[in-house]
């Protein structure tokens, strides 16, 4: 058997990364209408890049996050001639990100949060009744 | 393990069994843990069998847990954890894991009584 209450570790590390997603959706939404001019770049939505992790026996030990991945810098181009930022064709330049998509990523992470939630409070449990044995 | 009066072979099956079911509750965290990772693929603890086979033939301690992963279909991500299945797994787990302990405690009350003499 691995460490002592390892199981919530593991937990630990789900609830983590859940939560670093739902604050990347989170900035994702707050800046989904932020408007640049054609000669910047726009605002690049975020993703969470994750991988599982396992010790040296080969047995999971949970997840971890890697690092961030950007959208496409150069976001969509929108006429609106009367936009401050509108360069001398009327473009502006928008983020590519669409919010049906940020909407479904937010309940999934947040899902996944309380998934881990649950394995925690289980492993706590078994492991309450673990300290019972001889009682 | 050797057997013993006080670690006989119900002492021991019983702890290898806690020992199988405490690794399926750890891989049951990997996976949820892993719900969203792409090609993650579900791990899989099995000792029921093995263990069977252990008791069967009079020496429990020969034993081993196998940690497998799920050939089971994965969806886009390449990831075929299915959370239904891991919670409902993980229930299971937590309750047969309470009824090892007390049967190691009914185990260890009749221990007592033999060592008080009352």
């Amino acid at each position: 058997m691995s460490i002592t209450f390892s199981a919530f570790d593991t937990a630990r590390s789900g609830m983590g990364a859940y939560k670093l997603w739902l604050d990347a959706v989170a900035d994702n939404v707050a800046n989904i209408d932020n408007v640049s001019s054609t000669d910047a770049q726009a605002f690049q939505e975020r993703f969470v890049l994750v991988a599982a992790t396992e010790d040296a026996a080969g047995q999971g030990t949970g997840v971890i996050v890697k690092g961030a991945a950007f959208g496409d810098p150069n976001g969509r181009l929108a006429y609106e001639p009367n936009h401050p930022l509108a360069d001398a064709n009327g473009m502006i330049r928008r983020p590519d990100i669409d919010l049906s998509d940020q909407m479904v990523y937010m309940q999934v992470a947040q899902r996944g949060y309380s998934a881990n939630i649950n394995v925690f409070e289980r492993a706590k449990e078994a492991y309450e009744a673990a300290l019972s044995i001889g009682k | 393990m050797s057997l013993s009066p006080i670690s006989d072979a119900t002492s021991v099956t019983l702890r290898q069994a806690l020992d199988g079911l405490q690794q399926r509750q750890d891989a049951i965290a990997s996976n949820v843990a892993n719900l969203e990772t792409p090609d993650y693929l579900a791990r899989v603890v099995s000792f029921e069998d093995s263990l069977r086979t252990a008791v069967g033939s009079g020496n429990p301690s020969s034993f081993a847990v196998s940690e497998e992963r799920s050939t089971a279909a994965t969806r886009l991500n390449g990831n075929n954890v299915n959370i239904d299945n891991e919670i409902m797994l993980g229930s299971e787990t937590l309750l047969r894991q309470r009824l090892v302990i007390q049967g190691l405690n009914s185990k260890y009350a009749i221990l007592r009584t033999a060592i008080m003499g009352r």
